[in-house]
């Protein structure tokens, strides 16, 4: 329970990191390749609904075994695989994108690219921040050790 | 079990025909408890303390300890060394992993949730995702 729990919580922080990337992107390639089009209210869904998507892989993947870092980096672009082809089926179907259009899905691509390296970027300094906040424990730790030892 | 006076030494005598693994491991027990590690390098018997360890990691169901500049292997399995390291600083990071946080000297990200932790001695050993809920309240004091 509390695996799936952990496992949720970390989902749940990489889904709204991803709104808000999908949100800037959806407003680059727009701007990009369709300024012209007017939208409805509906389409402040948009955003939620790709992300969403982009969170499912870390169910499937994330798995508790010790990987090196060369087995997370091929995990890591098996993700990326996965949700390109996702988000591009999407694309494809949604009436909304241009995908006729020359230059949208390469757009599509290198932005889903972008956004997932983005992602990881803002793990990263989150994990960086839990690391500051484990340094200064550690050496508190290491100096409370060392004053019962001089006891 | 011989109760004595205090002014005559305390001594553990172990009379057996063979010394078996147990005993090995009674001994190796009661080495810990005074801080020193009984160890072999090539067959050959020795003492390591304690304090020295880096870290003791399991390599195909045989155990190793790892100080500044050597390894020794010890002839009993981590979770017996787990148990008599207990209080002493010593906690798994990875399944078969024992760190001395003692050694460590710093602490990095490594990606997925996991961490690096740097050694004293430049080596680097990664905090496995699992474990690094444990470490973080070992380190506050909540464990």
């Amino acid at each position: 329970m509390n695996k799936f729990r952990k496992r949720f919580e970390e989902a749940f922080r990489l889904y709204f990191i991803l709104v808000t990337l999908i949100s800037i992107l959806l407003m680059v390639l727009g701007l990009m390749f369709d300024s012209d089009r007017v939208f409805g209210y509906e389409v402040f869904l948009s955003p939620l609904i790709y992300a969403a998507i982009g969170v499912i892989p870390c169910f499937f993947t994330d798995s508790e075994k010790e990987l090196s870092m060369k087995m997370l980096i091929v995990r890591r672009t098996v993700t990326l695989l996965v949700i390109e082809a996702m988000m591009l089926t999407l694309a494809y179907s949604a009436e909304s994108i241009p995908t006729e259009r020359k230059g949208v899905v390469p757009g599509i691509a290198i932005g889903i690219v972008i956004v997932f390296i983005l992602s990881s970027v803002i793990e990263y300094v989150f994990e960086l921040a839990g690391a500051r906040e484990l340094n200064e424990a550690l050496l508190a730790y290491q100096n409370s050790e060392n004053d019962l030892k001089e006891d | 079990m011989k109760k004595v006076p205090v002014e005559e030494p305390e001594v553990l005598e172990i009379r057996c025909h063979k010394v078996t693994d147990n005993i090995q491991e009674i001994i190796s027990f009661v080495k810990s408890r005074q801080g020193q590690l009984c160890a072999y390098v090539e067959g050959q018997s020795i003492e390591v303390p304690v304090i020295d360890v880096f870290y003791a990691e399991s390599v195909d169901n045989r155990l190793f300890i790892y100080t500044a500049k050597e390894s020794y292997e010890l002839r009993i399995k981590l979770y017996e060394l787990e148990e008599m390291l207990k209080g002493k600083s010593f906690l798994r990071v990875q399944k078969g992993m024992l760190l001395n946080l003692l050694k460590v000297k710093s602490i990095k990200p490594a990606l997925s949730g996991r961490y690096t932790a740097l050694l004293k001695n430049g080596e680097e050993i990664v905090i496995s995702r699992k474990y690094v809920p444990d470490f973080r309240d070992t380190l506050k004091g909540r464990r």
